[in-house]
């Protein structure tokens, strides 16, 4: 019966994909609209009318950018990826070490270590920006790089999305290993690791995506302009007279662009990241 | 089903009670048994305790202090908590509360039907549409926040340049009184609406097709589907939207910041981003009251997910 072509099924086929269409459209368009008018005539940036096609596309803005030495955008890309990295790699080392014991061995105490990874989710680090501050101060990490990434490493997400994968892999595999004579730290680096590996790709890309985004704990701590990275640096043009749409804009596409390519390229494994974070939950 | 699966959870518990009755000496040897356990855990519990919990507790002791950022100064008891009771921190919680329930409500709106038709079957391009909705999650705040600030522009932003098409002259959305905290919530909306949307997907994917069959056997059409089906099963995974947007929205800081400092008129002043004013942003450096007002954030926030925690479990 579903399947016979009614006037109304195809109406209603039509309504679907439609609606599904126009809200694809609406949440895309800020994007296009900012990578146009970067991409603009400068003359074309303060015209009336939509203008939404431009008369030809330049890159004359990024070229203006990327020369003006107080504006050291190879730099602020560079601490982008150092910071997002350097949190990457100690969340999902820290979160692996921790998901395998917690999630496939008797532990006294276990429960309790779970629950306070878990607790850290209620305060997000935004919040607690005044003791960072002063924790960073005190450890003599303001304006360095281990000052912005180990803050951004504590990620509880990350933990949770490699710690439910690991509790639903079969309890035989590992309990094998150990009855002949493997130790625990064979286990996690030839089954658990290998068998995790979606896991792990997925909660690291989350993690890297969510680094980069950061904005408040690198604003905090960054002190000097060569440590900026680009999300703190994006502030830059407002901050000086001459600050134009398009600079602005500009500095905003080179911000969004790594991580939408990033995510397009990967999305199989981001969306599986979720999922894994959230169904369980 | 997660009632009979902590009844058989409970089995080993007794058994382990039994055991203990031995002496302490069984609960020693399980500690010891599991040593390496206690290395692997060794890391994240640094990590978590010094970057997570420290500042916490610190920030929990200063409040008791007129502190200043290189000093402690007096103990002044419960002066910064009294202190709070000002009409800025208040019109800060209030714009906070308003933003945080409007965003979830709105966003509720906008996602369950967007992700009840993507999961509609035989669907084709279902990646792309996720895709699309995605792209905003990927965004940083701050690039959303100049973005929408620039389309928000009064005489050459995209959006009154749109309303101009059909002769509306478009007001100045985030400077006009009345509509700063509505204008800075729809880019919230948008930042955060295709996250929702895939986690409500996957919990929707989970929802036995069987069930829609025998439905439609027995004449039950979309909508009566939707309203005795779909939302009834979803309400777990509604709850922790909902739960995911207040601890999201209630520390919202970025968005504000780079798009109106709070203004106009601290319209649009949000808890996280007068904290940060009072603490390093005026230069007065009121680090105790900041303090102060960060513990009442946490208290709320650690209330609220408790209180839906319950509610979440007393659901399933």
């Amino acid at each position: 019966m579903r399947h016979k072509l009614t006037l109304s099924t195809v109406l209603s086929k039509t309504a679907v994909y439609g609606i599904l269409t126009i809200a694809a459209l609406l949440m895309a368009f800020p994007f296009y609209w900012m990578v146009i008018t970067t991409l603009k005539p400068a003359n074309e940036v303060y015209t009336m009318g939509i203008g939404l096609i431009p008369s030809r596309l330049s890159l004359d803005m990024y070229r203006m950018l990327l020369s003006r030495p107080q504006m050291p955008v190879g730099r602020f890309f560079i601490n982008s990826v150092v910071i997002s990295l350097g949190s990457t790699v100690i969340t999902v080392i820290t979160a692996v070490l921790a998901a395998y014991p917690l999630s496939r061995r008797k532990v006294p105490g276990g429960r309790l270590v779970y629950l306070l990874i878990i607790a850290t989710m209620m305060v997000p680090g935004d919040v607690v920006m005044i003791g960072i501050v002063l924790l960073c101060n005190a450890l003599k990490m303001i304006n360095t790089y281990q000052g912005m990434i180990l803050p951004l490493a504590v990620n509880a997400v990350i933990f949770l999305v490699i710690h439910n994968y690991t509790l639903q892999l079969p309890k035989e595999i590992d309990e094998a290993a150990l009855v002949d004579g493997a130790n625990m730290w064979q286990v996690l680096r030839h089954i658990i690791i290998p068998l995790s590996l979606p896991a792990i790709f997925s909660a690291a890309l989350l993690s890297f995506l969510c680094s980069w985004q950061s904005f408040t704990i690198p604003y905090l701590l960054a002190q000097s302009t060569k440590m900026y990275p680009l999300s703190v640096a994006a502030l830059l043009p407002e901050s000086t007279l001459f600050a134009t749409m398009q600079e602005t804009l500009s500095l905003a596409t080179i911000l969004t662009l790594p991580t939408l390519i990033v995510f397009v390229l990967t999305q199989r494994w981001v969306f599986g990241g979720i999922t894994m974070g959230a169904v369980k939950g | 089903m997660a009632q009979s699966a902590r009844q058989r959870g409970g089995r080993p518990a007794t058994l382990g009670r039994i055991h203990s009755m031995n002496g302490a000496s069984t609960v020693v040897r399980s500690i010891w048994r599991e040593r390496v356990s206690y290395l692997f855990l060794l890391p994240i519990l640094v990590l978590y305790g010094v970057f997570s919990l420290w500042p916490i507790v610190q920030t929990f002791y200063l409040s008791f202090y007129d502190a200043k950022i290189v000093r402690l100064g007096p103990f002044v008891g419960l002066k910064n908590y009294l202190a709070i009771n000002n009409s800025a921190f208040l019109q800060a919680f209030g714009n906070t509360v308003i933003f945080t329930v409007l965003s979830i409500a709105l966003i509720l709106v906008i996602a369950i039907p967007l992700a009840v038709l993507v999961n509609s079957p035989g669907l084709r391009f279902k990646t792309v549409f996720k895709v699309a909705y995605f792209l905003p999650v990927v965004t940083s705040f701050v690039a959303a926040g100049y973005i929408w600030k620039w389309m928000y522009e009064p005489t050459y932003g995209v959006v009154n340049r749109f309303l101009a098409l059909f002769g509306i002259h478009g007001p100045n959305w985030l400077s006009t009184l009345k509509l700063a905290l509505l204008s800075v919530v729809i880019v919230n909306v948008w930042k955060w609406v295709g996250y929702f949307i895939v986690i409500l997907l996957a919990n929707l994917q989970l929802i036995d097709p069987a069930l829609y069959e025998v439905a439609s056997i027995d004449g039950a059409g979309t909508l009566q589907q939707f309203f005795h089906i779909t939302l009834p099963l979803l309400t777990g995974a509604i709850g922790l939207c909902v739960l995911l947007g207040v601890i999201n929205f209630f520390s919202a800081f970025a968005l504000v910041f780079v798009m109106t400092r709070g203004g106009p008129g601290g319209r649009t002043e949000l808890l996280a981003t007068y904290l940060y004013k009072e603490a390093f942003g005026t230069g007065q450096l009121r680090i105790g009251y900041s303090s102060a007002a960060s513990v009442v954030l946490f208290a709320l926030l650690i209330a609220f997910t408790f209180i839906s925690n319950r509610a979440f479990r007393a659901e399933v």
